[in-house]
């Protein structure tokens, strides 16, 4: 799918915005690793950032949260664009957490909560959220890397920030740890509404999160909108028709242009659709004679409409 | 007062660390070691009674056996390169190396602004220099005072270790800079040792100059950092206020270039 394609695919943005991104640009030397890139997340809202390996992803978020500077572009947080007073409502995990290794857990979140400004109290507090109570007096060097990623997230909520950045947060965990963290992530944008940023190149995980997503392909938005938006709009409707009369289905709809046939599939025909959904093929169907045993509707996943908007390229 | 807690953050972390041990583990075993050169010669050699004598000289007219010899003594140790070197470690390690680890990044990412990071990296540093300084003195002054004779000048040896304290400020201050350059503990030690021995070429290439007859080398020397940095030794040579106020100048410039820097650079 090109970006005229794509650009059709960006739904309206509300008002209420936690997030605004505006031209954000970012050159390294006579390359723009982030090219004037607008972004809107709505406040409560879990967003998905997507894009291929070396897209500008970390970059942007780098440039989000002021720890490199941006050669064009306004980043607003919650209404506040000042480079410092933005970050208030901020917790933000880049990449794999560093911590101070011969340290506790605690002491490394009491040094954040220093950092911050908070109550040294809200340690604790921080710890339980994932988990780590358990492990408070264990120097770092001794967690896993599953147990630092929480520690992260700890540390990001600390300040009980409204906005969560996360970049990658999954990165390196084994399935149990994936699920922990994406459950975790699902909790604070339901129990806490806290406006979620993540980034990540497991599709499935954005998918399974995410309430609206961004792709950007060489430092450019390519797409911006609501998940089921963007799955649903845009682009044909899959489907898989089974039949005891094969030849009958195909010689049938041969004559109708609103149905392509794709080939065969895994238990019937595969079909792409436009312009008319699974009744209405079914009705169509029946009414013609055609005797039909299944109807399938083969959904659309974020990875198919990633990899069509990015022309194949994989993270 | 969010400043003062970072500082306080800065200085958990140093004095959990071994070189902020070893530090202060120095700093006390200098006085202690110089006291108990100084209480040995008293009472092993018995002072000049004894009529021991070193290059034909008693041992009582070459030592005076006072609480003002073992603060001088102690401040001249301390002023080795050793505790400067272990200060641009922890220098190196709270600027370069958090730099080089990215734990720096968790700092940056809270509203505060990126001047009063480096600041209050800087001011833990040099408070835990102040610290070691006291260590030093406390340790060198008080058994003194009960073991060896007491005179009453030593107020201007306590004054030169405020002032090598102020020396050891300069230096943590060249460390930051230079950590702001090479994102690594090893690049700041060897950085600013490589920095003060140019200087100190410099300086005996300025001397040579005047010995020619360069006037205009002769009057550039008392400006240059190296005095500045050996101004402790006032209390012995007399104090040069050049030099002190070279030392003010040299914390200053080179904090507010570090500042400048770590302002204008981007964080991995």
């Amino acid at each position: 799918m090109g970006s005229s394609s794509a650009q059709a695919l960006k739904s309206k943005a509300p008002a209420m915005a936690a997030l605004e991104v505006k031209g954000l640009t970012r050159r390294y030397g006579a390359r723009k690793a982030v090219d004037a890139l607008d972004l809107h997340v709505t406040e409560g809202s879990v967003y998905g950032f997507l894009g291929p390996n070396g897209a500008g992803k970390t970059t942007a978020m780098r440039c989000i949260l002021g720890l490199i500077g941006s050669d064009a572009g306004q980043v607003a947080i919650f209404g506040d664009s000042h480079p410092v007073r933005r970050r208030k409502h901020v917790g933000a995990l880049v990449e794999t957490p560093r911590f101070y290794e011969w340290m506790t857990g605690r002491a490394n979140l009491e040094i954040a909560a220093d950092y911050a400004d908070v109550p040294a109290s809200r340690v604790p507090e921080a710890l339980a959220r994932v988990g780590l109570q358990d492990r408070a007096e264990d120097k770092v060097q001794g967690y896993s890397l599953g147990m630092k990623q929480r520690l992260g997230i700890a540390r990001a909520l600390l300040a009980r920030p409204r906005l969560l950045l996360l970049d990658e947060p999954t990165n390196g965990l084994d399935p149990q740890g994936m699920k922990y963290v994406r459950d975790l992530i699902l909790e604070l944008a339901e129990r806490d509404a806290i406006t979620i940023f993540i980034s990540s190149h497991l599709l499935y995980e954005i998918q399974a999160v995410a309430t609206r997503v961004g792709i950007i392909q060489q430092g450019r938005l390519i797409a911006e909108g609501d998940v089921k938006e963007l799955l649903a709009g845009g682009q044909a409707l899959e489907v898989e028709v089974g039949s005891p009369d094969k030849a009958t289905l195909l010689e049938t709809v041969a004559d109708w242009p609103e149905v392509d046939h794709l080939g065969p599939g895994e238990d019937g025909e595969v079909f792409t659709l436009t312009g008319l959904d699974e009744a209405g093929l079914n009705r169509r169907l029946v009414e013609a004679g055609v005797p039909v045993s299944r109807l399938i509707s083969r959904g659309r996943t974020l990875e198919d409409l990633f990899l069509a908007l990015t022309d194949g390229e994989i993270t | 007062m969010p400043l003062l807690r970072m500082i306080r953050a800065e200085l958990r972390k140093i004095l959990t660390r071994g070189s902020g041990w070893a530090g202060l583990i120095i700093s006390a075993l200098i006085p202690l070691g110089v006291l108990g050169v100084l209480y040995w010669a008293k009472t092993q050699m018995g002072g000049g009674d004894s009529g021991l004598t070193v290059n034909n000289s008693p041992v009582s007219q070459m030592l005076a056996l006072e609480v003002q010899t073992s603060l001088s003594w102690a401040l001249t140790v301390r002023n080795l390169y050793v505790l400067k070197l272990i200060l641009l470690m922890v220098t190196g390690q709270l600027v370069a190396g958090e730099w080089n680890e990215r734990t720096l990044r968790s700092l940056l990412v809270r509203p505060v602004p990126r001047w009063s990071v480096l600041t209050a990296k800087a001011l833990a540093v040099w408070i835990y220099a102040a610290l070691c300084t006291l260590v030093t003195l406390v340790l060198a002054l008080a058994p003194a005072l009960l073991l060896l004779d007491f005179e009453l000048e030593i107020d201007q040896v306590c004054l030169a270790f405020l002032v090598s304290w102020a020396a050891d400020a300069a230096i943590i201050s060249i460390g930051v800079l230079v950590s702001t350059i090479f994102p690594s503990v090893v690049g700041v030690v060897v950085g600013t040792v490589l920095f003060v021995m140019f200087e100190m070429l410099l300086r005996g290439m300025l001397k040579a100059a005047g010995f020619f007859g360069v006037t205009f080398a002769d009057s550039m020397l008392p400006w240059m950092p190296g005095n500045a940095l050996d101004s402790w030794q006032g209390h012995a040579d007399g104090w040069d206020e050049r030099a002190l106020g070279g030392l003010a100048v040299l914390v200053a410039v080179t904090f507010a270039l570090a500042l400048f820097r770590f302002q204008r650079t981007d964080v991995p």
